[in-house]
């Protein structure tokens, strides 16, 4: 008995979010929130690959919209009939992650060659370059994108629906929240590895880093990659579960809104990156209501040109106040706590 | 074990290092020393790969190693540790040390990704505690090192240097910016790990520090080689007095 109470405390956190992922759809069964929770959810899965990259190695990426879309535009063109031959999509689905992985791997090798502000431009250029590819390909419908693709189900169309009695989005956000669990916790196993010190050594000093025999350009190649991973997966989510996809859900606004969510969780912890997008995927949806509210004054705002004013000033705020994002208050507010409670002891 | 024949280095317009050879025999403390700007740095640099020498060779423990990348060269066998602090600030002391096992885990990403490596984790976290533990540092261990003295870090880049289990280590001013206290436990901690049977090179200025630990002293003046010897035979000899003291 005093073992279990011994594990619930070692692992509260965990319980805790287990517990959490499965009342928040009972609780939040409207089918605007439940698009809002599977939101989160594959998004999620980007910010955490980008957080390896960016919080760990210490690398930056400006165009992970570009890969988040390759793997979206392959598996759902493969998958949706609109070439000569059609996949079912668990086939298109694995196709699409190999594609995109390798080919970032294969862009990683010039592209992590650049460093500090070269390399947020090299990507940046990558992301636009994607954008543009997708924009331009006639047979994947140009700036309107394409819909029709299959949808993703838990055991079959059929059996999940009529059988579990398991709606559409309930079967998305069971999925999603497998998946983005099962990254969360691959990551977390990287960082407490030597994989993962490696990254962090590379991103204080390379020049140490290579005398401790650790081959730099390997590791950038690695993050990069398995950051990409992440990305085609929530690809492919993201291709499946909305069936349609256009080149204006990867455009270089969504990379630069990943890199903020990155910024404003905090770097220095994986949850950052969960936190982060929580945050800045419902203030994106407030938007939507204050868009709504000020139209009723006849007030009319353009909600993405609303967006990226307040992805800056959010941005500025907190690399001026919070420099280690929305985690790092949470760790000055628990230090202070503690001193706190400290300094009362000493007064009694 | 460590041999350098004829190696040249300039960059741009400065010859930097003249027609150096020198050799380092395991075992013995030695030390490079030499007036600011005489090229010691350089000479770390050239070793470890950080800069590619234009002309001569670098053999070590009979193998060519000119111009190998700095990650190879660690793989034979040389570490160092460097004039301004490159401590791993975002990690703590005990994550720093265990960063310094790299070479000698064997995981790999795929055991890293599925927690396959949890036995070796904690075999390379007892050995990093165990190394601690020589130079008495187990009490920093799981500090954060943005907060820790400048004492305590260079020791702790030691530790971790000594951590990838080296044959030489470099250590370059290990005594910069420490005061006299520090400094006596530094002598007695290089004396340490001489014991482990490291051989060490160090680059140094403080001479009290030099003349009592090293038991063979180079002298560079302007990329050139000016005197190589004990002590007493530095000491003594003109020409280094010439570089120090000026004609």
């Amino acid at each position: 008995m005093k073992n279990i109470i011994d594990f619930i405390k070692k692992k509260i956190n965990i319980i805790s979010i287990f517990i959490l992922i499965m009342i928040l759809p009972v609780i939040f069964n409207s089918p605007l929130s439940m698009r809002i929770l599977i939101e989160i959810g594959i998004i999620s899965m980007v910010v955490l690959g980008l957080n390896l990259l960016m919080g760990l190695a210490g690398q930056i990426s400006m165009g992970h919209a570009g890969i988040f879309g390759l793997s979206a535009y392959i598996t759902g063109l493969l998958s949706s009939g609109r070439l000569n031959f059609t996949l079912p999509p668990l086939i298109s689905i694995i196709i699409a992650i190999s594609i995109t992985t390798v080919l970032s791997y294969l862009i990683a090798f010039p592209i992590l060659k650049l460093k500090g502000h070269y390399l947020a431009m090299g990507t940046l250029a990558m992301g636009i370059i994607f954008y543009s590819i997708f924009a331009n390909l006639s047979f994947a419908g140009g700036f309107d994108g394409f819909s029709n693709i299959p949808r993703l189900w838990l055991f079959g169309e059929n059996f999940t629906k009529n059988f579990l009695g398991i709606n559409k989005y309930l079967n998305g956000y069971i999925i999603v929240y497998f998946v983005l669990i099962i990254l969360f916790w691959i990551s977390n196993n990287i960082n407490n590895s030597k994989i993962g010190r490696s990254f962090k050594a590379i991103h204080t000093s390379e020049i140490a880093a290579s005398t401790l025999g650790i081959n730099v350009t390997k590791y950038k190649i690695m993050v990069f990659t398995i950051s990409s991973l992440f990305t085609a997966i929530a690809g492919i989510l993201f291709a499946h579960f909305y069936c349609g996809v256009t080149p204006s859900d990867f455009s270089i606004v969504k990379s630069i809104s990943f890199v903020t969510m990155v910024v404003i969780g905090g770097t220095s912890s994986i949850w950052g990156a969960l936190i982060g997008t929580i945050f800045l995927v419902l203030i994106n949806y407030s938007l939507e209501f204050i868009q709504d509210f000020l139209s009723k004054f006849n007030i009319h705002v353009n909600i993405i040109d609303f967006n990226i004013l307040t992805y800056g000033l959010l941005f500025i705020i907190v690399l001026i106040f919070l420099p280690d994002g929305i985690i790092g208050l949470k760790n000055k507010i628990v230090q202070l706590w503690r001193k706190k409670i400290v300094k009362n002891r000493e007064d009694k | 074990m460590l041999k350098i024949e004829k190696i040249n280095k300039k960059f741009g317009g400065l010859h930097a290092i003249k027609n150096l050879s020198f050799t380092i025999e395991k075992g013995p403390i030695s030390a490079i020393i030499g007036p600011n700007g005489a090229g010691k740095t350089t000479v770390f640099n050239l070793l470890t790969g950080v800069f590619k020498v234009d002309s001569g060779k670098i053999f070590f423990e009979d193998r060519d190693i000119t111009n190998f990348q700095s990650y190879q060269i660690a793989r034979l066998g040389i570490t160092r540790t460097f004039q301004n602090l490159q401590i791993f600030t975002n990690m703590t002391v005990l994550e720093n040390i265990m960063t310094g096992f790299y070479l000698k885990s064997k995981q790999n990403l795929f055991h890293s990704m599925f927690r396959l490596n949890l036995k070796e984790e904690k075999f390379i976290r007892e050995k990093s505690l165990e190394l601690l533990d020589i130079l008495n540092l187990t009490q920093y261990a799981n500090s954060d090192t943005k907060i820790l003295p400048f004492g305590i870090l260079r020791q702790v880049e030691i530790v971790r240097a000594l951590a990838s289990s080296p044959k030489l280590i470099l250590m370059d001013e290990p005594a910069a910016g420490l005061n006299t206290f520090e400094t006596d436990i530094l002598a007695e901690n290089i004396k340490k790990i001489k014991d482990l049977g490291v051989t060490i090179l160090l680059i140094e200025h403080d001479m009290n520090l030099v003349m009592k630990i090293c038991e063979k002293i180079i002298v560079l003046n302007f990329g050139e080689k000016i005197a190589e010897g004990k002590a007493e035979e530095i000491q003594k000899d003109e020409r280094v007095i010439k570089a120090y003291l000026g004609e």
